[in-house]
């Protein structure tokens, strides 16, 4: 090859190079080794900063995750203090004599209802027995079931023919103007006990924290979390700050966050219901369709078969949900268990559908687990007289199963993670249920739809779905990583 | 060895080869479920995308022609429209004719530019629409919408502009072919006059108004446009931003990522990020670009007004949800490049990134971009993201730039999908198989290019 050097020096320096070359290898690689290659290194530089870009995005999801999460946990939701008070327009019912009695730990009174009346106390009305203070939670004909002993009371023994009173709750409001510099806020008789002592209130934008509380007045640290004291007007609400704890937030069955309803379970429920629905669809279907390309179909068979069911892959996941929409559940639940009972949007069609959504990544991946078994075990085990079912079930399947597996988490957290099926088709709103054919909003479907609208950056909502979000995170991370280790662990490695 | 010997294998023989005839026959119907289930969604939507409607007019049509529209032809249709709505010549003109243009901006446009590529008369070519006098205009516009648009397009305009058609009920194709009798009997009750009782007519969702429409409140007058323009803009960016990007990692991952830790960290990390639920990218985006790179997004740097969520962020959400996607295909496409091409350019005194650049990239090329053109596809039938970063559901402008608000075309599947008015559900069908095409049509060629890559590496 010819090569033309633009100047003197460069043709001198070159020919030396070539002469040492043939005086001393090792001399020449070093002067070539020494050559700065500063292109090179710029875009050594520049691939290794998109191999490092990637890295940070997981960094940025766990850091904004995490931060807004954290921001969930310390925000306040404020709701209105609230005082239980007599409600005198609900008539009086009385336990009945002698059979009526109860003592601390029963749930059951038994009342006195004359025929023809029906008892007033819906669930969750607030009741009032002597001193006790219960919550009911079921009414029905002649008695009702309570939850004993809330708002500080004491569950104790009563007396059968012990008068049952129906209570209200009431806003606590400020009868008097406050000033700057007040530290006792005066409250009506008896709305001392809507507070505790080290909570956290506020009145018009201005925080306080509670410090002694008396039947008829607090008192008060005035101006605190960075608000400042000032003058409010009389006959203004008070609001408490209700903190999510992660306690509650992990046990608790009800999820409203502007209402201080912080329990995930109902989403996690709805989350483990569809995922439940869809490995029952998506188990045997994926691996019979897997077992089908692997060990029957011919390479012809395949080569079209193949491509078929990657097809279901490009479907995007909208169409999806308007499949389970218009016919899983019109078209099939309804007509089968009927209209009534089937839910327009339910657990059920949704799942069943993402289970058809992760057939093909569990069927492909399985196929490659079972390509990796070596052809020598199923000669071996033909060779003994077996079966092409008992070579598949008995040997192929076992030594695959490690890949079966990994596949099966990974597309069980493809189900945890998608959104767009059951936000159209699972429900549209939390529900803490079992039932497959009420709807149920699980975490994807509630963020989709809470994030939707325009949604102010500083509110609860805003925060909460964060929560959310890290927990979905962390949940599909940690089956990906089980996944891999399976994958990596439990290979049987046949050479 | 009795078993054998005696031959009392022969004894069970029959009932294992039943079984296994037995199972491979069920193994076959999970693959039949399979496509049965594909089958099914395709017929699902095209029931609903083609069906029958009951359509009632606030004005009879009869009372504006004397003969059935569908038999006028267009300068017949344009008289209508002329007598009927002389006023509103001008905006039917610029919504269009003139690609969904502002009506204010249209008037004052000449006719020569707002109009380009389309007939219209040549004397008016350098007159802008509020210079006509009160007489000419709706002559000129009427001119222009019979010398463009088809009888048929003319007669949804009227059915919408003049006679104010309402959808009251909407029936599925099968629906509407089955139980036709019981249809009418019901529409009957609901309508006991018989002079203005609506007619069960047949219509298809998917026609190509819905090319030039935008969302709207009526389904008749509701189309994909602004939608599917909204896609095409959100994926030049996942084309800008996210494949130079991914394709540069797999090529550090693959030829000069050395086994350390940090490299083994970025592997792993990458696998992991694939599994991140999409929407989990959305809230990544809406923090990341809506909020903290807002000045950026929004256009504000640059002199535009509005808020982060805007295509630019919604574009870059997308590029970093394909990303990992992108890098996984580009480093198996890079892989499958025999080690001899590179030995050979390296034994012909090229350096790293020449050998690279003049031989493993061309032989990598067709596999990449079989993984770029799948996550195109991915990209296109995404909406979780989208929804979390900020799509606007209502917008009836064509997109002017990347720091528009957005809507996109899943975005505005899922919103008539879950709209209870009769009619919309129907549009979301048509929306689909539009969907479906475009995705349909990229996996072919994501597939055709596979083929050939796989061929020419093996040659």
């Amino acid at each position: 090859m010819q090569r033309v050097f633009s100047t003197q020096a460069e043709a001198s320096n070159k020919a030396k190079i070539l002469q040492q070359a043939l005086v001393g290898k090792r001399a020449a690689q070093d002067t070539l080794h020494k050559r700065p290659r500063v292109g090179e290194e710029i875009i050594r530089g520049l691939l290794f900063a998109s191999g490092i870009f990637s890295v940070l995005v997981t960094v940025f999801i766990v850091v904004y995750l995490g931060v807004e999460a954290l921001g969930f946990f310390s925000a306040n939701a404020w709701l209105p203090s609230k005082t239980a008070v007599v409600n005198e327009s609900v008539p009086t019912f009385t336990l009945r004599e002698a059979e009526g009695a109860i003592n601390a730990s029963d749930t059951s009174l038994l009342l006195q209802v004359e025929a023809g009346q029906t008892l007033p106390y819906t669930p969750n009305t607030l009741i009032q027995i002597e001193t006790e203070i219960m919550r009911v939670t079921e009414r029905r004909t002649a008695s009702v079931v309570v939850q004993r002993g809330i708002n500080g009371t004491q569950a104790t023994n009563h007396a059968g023919g012990a008068s049952v009173l129906a209570l209200q709750e009431v806003q606590v409001k400020t009868p008097n103007a406050i000033t700057v510099s007040d530290t006792e806020i005066v409250l009506n008789p008896g709305n001392g006990q809507a507070f505790q002592v080290g909570q956290i209130i506020r009145v018009n934008s201005e925080e306080m924290r509670v410090l002694t509380v008396t039947p008829d007045s607090i008192t008060v640290e005035r101006g605190i979390e960075g608000t400042t004291a000032a003058a409010h007007e009389a006959d203004v609400t008070l609001e408490y700050a209700d903190t999510p704890t992660l306690l509650e937030f992990f046990t608790t069955t009800q999820w409203q966050p502007q209402i201080g309803a912080f329990g995930i379970l109902p989403l996690v429920n709805a989350t483990l219901m569809t995922t439940a629905f869809a490995l029952m669809v998506a188990l045997p279907v994926g691996l019979g369709v897997a077992i089908y390309l692997s060990e029957y179909a011919s390479a012809r068979a395949r080569s079209i078969l193949g491509p078929i069911i990657e097809l279901l892959v490009g479907v995007p996941t909208v169409v999806f949900g308007f499949f389970a929409l218009e016919f899983v559940t019109q078209g099939v639940l309804r007509p089968l268990f009927g209209a009534g009972v089937v839910n327009f949007q339910n657990t059920l069609s949704a799942g069943l559908v993402v289970g058809l959504m992760i057939v093909p990544t569990i069927a492909s991946m399985s196929v490659d687990a079972m390509n990796a078994v070596p052809r020598a075990l199923r000669e071996a085990s033909y060779g003994l007289g077996a079966t092409k079912l008992e070579t598949t079930v008995k040997v192929v399947l076992p030594a695959a199963l490690s890949g079966i597996i990994a596949a099966v988490i990974l597309g069980m957290s493809r189900a945890i993670g998608e959104t767009m099926i059951v936000a159209i088709a699972a429900g549209s709103g939390p529900a803490f249920t079992f039932n497959p054919f009420a709807g149920a909003e699980t975490m994807t479907g509630h963020i989709a739809r809470i994030s939707g609208g325009d949604l102010s950056y500083q509110s609860i909502d805003y925060e909460s779905i964060f929560a959310i979000g890290l927990v979905l995170f962390l949940i599909t991370l940690a089956l990906t990583q089980i996944s891999t280790y399976i994958t990596r662990r439990f290979r049987e490695i046949y050479d | 060895m009795g078993y054998i010997q005696e031959g009392l294998y022969k004894s069970t023989i029959a009932k294992r080869h039943l079984q296994g005839a037995v199972w491979k026959r069920l193994y076959m119907a999970s693959f039949g479920v399979a496509i049965l289930a594909l089958i099914l969604l395709v017929l699902t939507i095209m029931n609903s995308a083609l069906g029958f409607v009951v359509l009632e007019y606030r004005i009879q049509p009869e009372t504006i022609s004397e003969r059935p529209l569908a038999e006028l032809n267009a300068e017949e249709l344009v008289a209508v429209l002329q007598t009927e709505v002389p006023g509103q010549l001008i905006p039917l003109v610029a919504k269009y004719l003139a690609n969904n243009m502002d009506v204010q901006v249209f008037a004052d446009t000449p006719i020569e530019q707002s109009l380009a590529g389309k007939n219209y008369p040549a004397e008016y070519a350098t007159t802008t629409p509020r210079d006509l006098s009160r007489e000419e205009r709706p002559l000129v516009m009427g001119q222009i919408l019979a010398s463009n648009l088809t009888a048929l397009q003319l007669n949804t305009i009227i059915e919408v502009a003049v006679l104010e058609a309402d959808v009251v009920e909407t029936y599925t194709l099968f629906d509407g072919l089955l139980n036709r009798a019981a249809i009418e009997q019901q529409i009957a009750e609901d309508f006991p006059d018989e002079a203005t009782r609506p007619e069960l007519q047949f219509h298809s969702w998917l026609n190509t108004s819905i090319f030039n429409e935008s969302a709207g409140d009526n389904p008749l007058t509701s189309g994909i446009r602004t939608a599917l323009l909204g896609t095409l803009y959100v994926l030049a960016i996942v084309i800008i931003f996210g494949f130079p990007l991914g394709i540069m990692a797999a090529i550090y991952l693959e030829e000069y990522a050395t086994k350390n830790w940090l490299n083994t960290v970025i592997e792993n990390n990458i696998r992991n990020l694939a599994g991140v639920p999409s929407i989990v990218y959305g809230m990544l985006g809406l923090q990341l670009f809506v909020r903290a790179l807002e000045p950026i997004t929004s256009g504000a740097v640059f002199g535009f007004t509005g808020n982060g969520r805007t295509i630019l962020s919604a574009g870059l959400t997308m590029a970093l949800l394909v990303l990992p996607v992108v890098i996984i295909n580009a480093q198996e496409a890079i892989r499958a490049v025999p080690k001899s091409y590179r030995e050979a350019s390296y034994g012909l005194g090229a350096t790293k990134w020449q050998t690279i650049w003049n031989q493993v990239l061309p032989a990598a090329l067709p596999g990449i971009m079989t993984g770029t053109i799948l996550s195109m596809s991915r990209a296109i039938g995404e909406t979780a993201p989208l929804i979390v970063v900020g799509a606007a559901t209502y917008i009836a402008q064509d997109p002017d730039g990347f720091f528009s608000k957005f809507t996109a075309l899943p975005i505005q599947i899922f919103t008539w999908t879950t709209r209870p008015q009769p009619g919309f559900k129907e549009l979301a069908a048509a929306a689909i198989i539009v969907l479906l095409i475009l995705l349909v049509v990229l996996n072919l060629t994501a597939f055709i290019l596979r083929d050939r890559a796989r061929r020419s590496l093996q040659a």
